[in-house]
């Protein structure tokens, strides 16, 4: 069965379906980014910024 | 609000300690690159010493790169920022302290094993196997460290860096065990588990990620986390950031084949390989304009500012190289890249203008918080700058230029494409001669710019007094905010079910029997419409998943590990299990003789294979140039394989009995006695080492295990078999006037070489039916 994999010359399906997953999950991914919230954005944008400060040790 | 307030000092000398680990490793492994760029150019510079060969120093060079600059500078990345980002001191000071120490131990056995020529001779997984076992302990110390520190997080969000932290961590791991499996054959040796096409599908499975998961989603973590810092404004679009890591992290895993086109690799992998390369483009720039963007509204401090100039400098080369190596992976472009100097001016490109920038600016905005003192000399860090900058570009179009000339030269052929243009392979090496000496000055132009850097470390931490940052956290407000997945949670959830179905179906329908494909096809098509449905339905569900996946740092890595092995999975398994004599056709190997074998693991000791490739690719040019195309079956007891990567020296595929033995004996002393203006190495020390025919036995046994049909041999007739075989050629060279002992080491590698290229003929009927 492996053979099949290794010696046919059935590739073109292989760049449909790569491009028909890839395509499922960037549309995914960009349905559940674009949902965010701004509150929840700025809330994220702004983690690095919740700031320290520096004493000598 | 509660009132439990907790003032947490940060681990900051272990941040300190890795970025100045960084400078000194980064300027070691920067010249060693400008040494053995000058020993392509001068091949004097070798010294016709063994530790000072190209083939030796080259691993030292990009292990010392990857590894110990980039390395080093991850970490000190990573561990300040998820500190800050989770609000919370790294778990462990103990195993903090031994993850910086170990990781300078493991690299000062890199850089002393190397040179001495103890490798396993697969590029960038050069290091022998008790150093990759001390790799994987210390990678599982820094997992255990960070990890650990998320468990105890102050802060319930999971900033978008740490995601790319997590990746990097649990994708380096598997990539690294799986292709470093070996079996020793002694304290300092061992033969990889994979042979021929599987161990050259999984090498670039490794190699090529190594390039995305430690030297860019790391990177790209630290961007998203200092680069907003330095610019003083949020991330332009933190949606963006979103969409650019799953994407990124999905795709990237399946691009490995790319490095094998036109190979003997199966063609499905190829195909499968191109097309995700090109689909990288998207989240690759996607990340970039993000980078980009963020520096809105503070363009103007770039006047100043080493670290945006630095910053985004590195952002617009991570641009350029990922635009270019999605390019470089179209098949009919690659045929013209690939083996080529393309390829490192490619990679440099990523490197020294990615990497390295990336470096730079963080150390830079790092050093005056570290030390409470302000940098000592801004106006070098923007001399650095500038200097790097045209350092890489003269680098990057030498590199470019001679690639596509060397490229047009080895495949222009003539009389209606069946002569070659440029037979003489030197012809097309001397043609690039300027392009490599200009790779030298550029090398050494970037050299001196890392250079300046260190001068402004020194002087500004000279004198100063270490600082530690802390933060006062809420403790019980975060505590309290927390929904943690679970187990069940984390599987049985719509999105993770309908995926499995959909994989497990698809895995049926391709690689089951005629009526398993029926069920296997129906059952995706079920599954991708009984998933479309519950989408539509019950939406929220998926979502309200999704956002308490985001928080749930456990059931997020395990996802996180699923995506990227299932990449790996379905390319390698196939080829694994069907990688076998019975399933070869057309030609099979016949197991090197002990003679041979010694004559091997010279090559590999000497690093031959980091500029003769030992693949014929299915190109005309190619099959004119080195003769028949490669089969499969040729290499598959070829444990490491040695397709190679570079083309400084003619493939040597099917060198075997093209010249005859005296021919190469007088080659290796001094390659320009038969090949006038070559610049490849001599190797005096071949003509009196002997060769280790005692090793032979066990190294057989190992082989034997790893499923090379050897007959059953005592140590004596292995012996027996090398004094016989050694016999003859020296025979055959006193013949032509070449006088050496049977003992030595040339008369091995002879053997192995005028072996390149014989096979046996796959019986028909031996053959399996599909």
């Amino acid at each position: 069965m492996f053979r099949r994999l290794i010696f046919d010359h059935w590739v073109a399906i292989f760049p449909l379906i790569s491009f028909v997953v890839t395509a499922t999950v960037y549309f995914a991914i960009s349905r559940q980014a674009l949902r965010m919230t701004p509150r929840q954005t700025e809330h994220f944008a702004r983690l690095p910024f919740e700031d320290n400060h520096h004493d000598a040790s | 609000m509660s009132d439990r307030k907790l003032t947490i000092t940060y681990n900051d000398r272990v941040v300190r300690q890795f970025m100045l680990a960084t400078v000194v490793w980064g300027a070691v492994g920067m010249l060693v690159g400008v040494l053995i760029a000058s020993q392509l150019n001068f091949w004097r510079l070798n010294f016709n010493l063994p530790w000072l060969t190209f083939g030796r120093l080259r691993p030292l060079h990009t292990n010392a790169v990857i590894f110990a600059f980039v390395g080093n500078m991850m970490f000190a990345g990573v561990y300040y920022s998820t500190q800050r980002l989770l609000k919370a001191r790294l778990a462990s000071d103990f195993l903090s302290s031994l993850h910086f120490w170990a990781w300078q131990a493991i690299i000062v056995a890199a850089a002393i094993t190397l040179p001495l020529g103890f490798t396993r001779g697969k590029e960038y997984a050069e290091l022998i196997w008790p150093i990759n076992i001390a790799v994987a302990l210390i990678w599982v110390v820094f997992a255990i460290n960070f990890f650990w520190t998320l468990a105890k997080r102050n802060e319930p969000s999971l900033y978008v860096a740490i995601w790319f932290y997590i990746a990097t961590i649990i994708t380096v791991a598997m990539l690294y065990i799986v292709n470093h499996l070996s079996i020793p054959t002694s304290l300092l040796h061992s033969y990889p588990v994979f042979g021929g096409v599987q161990d050259a599908l999984v090498q670039w499975w490794y190699g090529h990620n190594a390039v995305a998961f430690f030297l860019t989603t790391p990177i790209l973590g630290i961007m998203y986390y200092f680069l907003p810092k330095a610019a003083e404004r949020p991330v332009y679009s933190y949606r963006l950031s979103v969409i650019h890591f799953w994407s990124l992290v999905f795709v990237y895993i399946w691009a490995g084949p790319h490095h094998l086109l036109n190979t003997a690799l199966p063609n499905w992998l190829q195909a499968l390989g191109m097309t995700f390369s090109l689909m990288l483009w998207a989240p690759s720039w996607g990340g970039m304009l993000n980078g980009l963007l963020t520096l809105r509204g503070a363009w103007h401090k770039l006047r100043t500012d080493p670290v945006l100039k630095f910053y985004a400098a590195a952002v617009t080369f991570y641009g350029m190289a990922t635009f270019e190596g999605p390019l470089l992976s179209i098949k009919s472009v690659n045929a013209l890249a690939h083996y080529s100097d393309w390829i490192i001016g490619h990679v440099h490109a990523g490197a020294l203008g990615w990497n390295g920038f990336m470096a730079a600016g963080m150390i830079y905005w790092l050093l005056p918080k570290l030390w409470n003192k302000p940098l000592y000399s801004t106006a070098l860090a923007n001399l650095h700058f500038w200097i790097g900058t045209v350092g890489i570009l003269l680098y990057v179009a030498a590199m470019w230029t001679s690639g596509i000339t060397q490229g047009l030269m080895l495949n222009a052929t003539t009389e209606g494409g069946t002569v070659l243009a440029y037979p003489n392979f030197l012809d097309t090496l001397n043609a690039i001669r300027l392009m490599m000496l200009m790779r030298v000055i550029g090398g050494g132009l970037y050299l001196t710019g890392f250079l300046l850097l260190a001068y402004n470390v020194i002087r500004t931490i000279s004198g100063a007094q270490a600082v530690d940052g802390r933060v006062d956290v809420y403790v019980d407000d975060l505590k309290s905010a927390e929904r943690p997945l679970g187990v069940f949670g984390t599987f049985l959830n719509p999105p993770v079910v309908f995926s499995a179905l959909g994989v497990l179906f698809a895995c049926v329908w391709m690689f089951g029997g005629p009526a398993l494909q029926i069920v296997g096809l129906f059952g995706t098509a079920i599954c991708a419409i009984l998933a479309v449905a519950h989408f539509a339905t019950r939406g929220t569900r998926w979502a309200g998943w999704y956002e308490r996946l985001l928080v749930s740092a456990a059931p997020f890595t395990v996802l996180t590990f699923v995506a990227v092995a299932a990449g790996g999975l379905i390319q390698i398994v196939p080829t694994v299990v069907v990688n076998k004599a019975q399933n070869m056709e057309e030609r099979i190997a016949k197991p090197y003789t002990p003679l041979e074998l010694a004559g091997r693991d010279i090559y590999v000791r000497e690093g031959c294979y980091n500029c003769h490739s030992q693949m014929i690719r299915t190109m005309v040019p190619d099959v004119l140039r080195y003769g028949d195309y490669s089969r499969l079956g040729e290499s598959l007891y070829d444990h490491p394989y040695q397709w190679g990567s570079r083309r400084t020296g003619p493939d040597l595929a099917r060198v075997g009995g093209k010249y005859n033995a005296a021919w190469h004996f007088v080659h290796m002393a001094d390659p320009r006695n038969t090949s006038p203006g070559s610049n490849m190495p001599n190797y005096p020390w071949l003509y009196n080492n002997h060769t280790d025919v005692a090793a032979l036995y066990g190294k057989i046994n190992v082989m034997r295990a790893l499923g090379v049909p050897y007959p059953p041999l005592s140590a004596a007739l292995v012996t027996e078999e090398v004094e016989l075989q050694a016999k003859t050629i020296v025979e055959e060279l006193k013949a032509a006037q070449q006088l050496t002992s049977s003992d030595r080491e040339i008369v091995a590698l002879i053997a192995y070489l005028q072996r390149l290229g014989k096979y046996e003929k796959v019986v028909r009927s031996a053959a399996v039916t599909p």
